[in-house]
């Protein structure tokens, strides 16, 4: 920067470079020497090309590219001058006379008068062995045979066999036997139906029927009818009490022994003497009646109406102290209930409530004491019995 | 008239304390995309004084375009400028990034 001028031009008053407000001063910046190009302002940012023109010696190698090219004559042909040698190999003269008195070696002459061709063997002029124009000069050889119509047809006839035909039609293959089997499509063998109700058809002989040769149906001799059972038709016997009679049976009725009873025999009177009930009934007995037991879920709130089951026997239990205040009322009168606190020792108490209105009323407990029983834990029990008479169950 | 030989220019400025001075300095430059700066500070410690304002008005006669840098320091910018020795300077930035001191010089206040 050191190369920068600038030039100071006070205007006004002042002749020095010191000046005073108001004053204009113009400053020239003189040669500010080499300018960076980023400093250029306003420069194009691209530079198109435009079109002009060189001296082909500006063109490196052009000169010497164009002096390897062929040059054309004015009507755009290659010069005579500049074709190769084998461009005109094929010379043509009138007759063997014009040709020249020395040939060249490589080149064809050809005489129009005859068509005749010559080579120069390098001292004379040879013709060249014309090609022979018909195959009718030169004779057949081993190999290459003519071709005659006699030996296509021969060859053509040597070349077809059925196994060659293409096209040829696919043929089924035919019965050769005479056997019914080897026949195909035959229909199927006659089967007749058989014999219904609804359908003419065969039959089969069953037991005791026979066929002779000629087809005759007859019944076999001592026929045997077969004993009547729930299930098969058959004969029966009439045994004692019964009669038969004409093909009728008949039950034979009357007041003594192997005679069936009627409604108005004696025999049937209510008088009598019914035996004694059966001791095996009895507890322990063979046959004894045990009373039905229920064990209801166990309790854990007081229950109003309580129905745990018809039973004779009802095995309470509670988590907590309950009472009960009515049991479903029975059907029977003099019905018997036995109820048993089976809660652990020292657990909580059951307590049936006396005449308590939370139930029904004849769901209710009515105690001669007009007290509320409690049944005490581990076996606290008590008997019921209703009463229709009051519609209340009686604690016993 | 004075001519100066190389940048900065020394240009001295002479002004009365409490006064708006002002003066404009034509370019023979396009100032278009420069930055410029211009500053009054104490000779001793460096600390700036005053910055001047400027406007810029760019003109173009026969294809030149030339820039007037109008300097303009306020009567209560004048009134600090007190010190012993104080020298301001002018210079910008060119759009390529190189900064030149374009004027510098000395500056003389005066009590009104």
């Amino acid at each position: 920067m050191s190369s920068e001028q600038i030039t100071v031009t006070v205007v006004g008053p002042n002749t020095e470079a010191t000046i005073t407000s108001g004053t204009t001063i113009n400053v020239t910046l003189g040669d500010v020497g080499p300018i960076n190009w980023s400093e250029v302002a306003g420069k194009p940012t691209t530079f198109p090309p435009q079109a002009h023109s060189h001296a082909i010696s500006d063109v490196t190698g052009l000169t010497a590219a164009l002096a390897q090219k062929v040059e054309l004559d004015p009507y755009g042909k290659v010069l005579a001058s500049q074709l190769p040698s084998y461009v005109d190999d094929v010379l043509e003269f009138a007759n063997l006379a014009a040709l020249p008195a020395t040939g060249e070696t490589g080149k064809i002459y050809v005489t129009t008068n005859n068509g005749s061709v010559y080579r120069w063997s390098g001292s004379t002029y040879i013709e060249i062995s014309a090609a022979p124009g018909s195959t009718d000069f030169v004779p057949e050889g081993t190999t290459n045979l003519y071709h005659t119509t006699a030996r296509a047809a021969a060859a053509a006839v040597d070349a077809v066999t059925w196994t060659t035909l293409t096209g040829k039609p696919t043929f089924s293959a035919v019965a050769t036997s005479g056997a019914y089997a080897d026949l195909t499509g035959t229909p199927a063998a006659y089967s007749l139906p058989t014999a219904s109700a609804t359908v003419l058809g065969g039959v089969k002989i069953g037991s005791g029927i026979s066929i002779d040769g000629d087809g005759v149906i007859s019944a076999s001799a001592g026929y045997t009818l077969p004993n009547a059972t729930t299930s098969t038709l058959g004969g029966v016997i009439v045994g004692a009490g019964l009669g038969v009679s004409s093909g009728t049976v008949s039950v034979t009725y009357g007041t003594t022994a192997g005679t069936a009873c009627e409604g108005n025999d004696a025999r049937l009177s209510d008088a009598r003497t019914p035996i004694s009930h059966a001791a095996s009934h009895q507890t322990g007995g063979a046959d004894a009646i045990n009373p039905v037991i229920v064990t209801p879920a166990s309790l854990s709130a007081s229950q109003n109406d309580y129905s745990p089951g018809t039973a004779d026997i009802i095995r309470l239990s509670s988590s907590t102290a309950v009472d009960i205040t009515g049991l479903a009322a029975p059907s029977a009168d003099g019905a018997l209930r036995l109820l048993i606190n089976t809660n652990a020792a020292g657990g909580a108490n059951i307590t049936l409530r006396h005449e308590n209105t939370s139930s029904a009323a004849a769901n209710r407990f009515r105690s001669v004491t007009t007290a509320n029983v409690v049944l005490l834990p581990d076996g606290g029990s008590v008997t019921l019995t209703y009463s229709t008479a009051i519609s209340r169950w009686r604690i016993l | 008239m004075a001519t100066f030989s190389a940048l900065p220019g020394e240009l001295n400025l002479s002004l009365v304390r409490g006064d708006e001075f002002t003066f404009t300095a034509n370019f023979n430059v396009d100032l278009t995309g420069y930055t410029r700066a211009a500053s009054v500070y104490n000779d001793a410690t460096n600390a700036e004084l005053a910055a001047p304002a400027m406007t810029v008005a760019t003109t173009t006669t026969g294809g030149v375009t030339t820039s007037a840098v109008t300097f303009t320091l306020t009567e209560n910018q004048t009134a600090v400028l007190t010190a012993a020795r104080m020298r301001w300077y002018f210079r910008w930035v060119t759009p390529g990034g190189f900064t030149r001191t374009v004027l510098a010089g000395i500056v003389r206040s005066q009590k009104a």
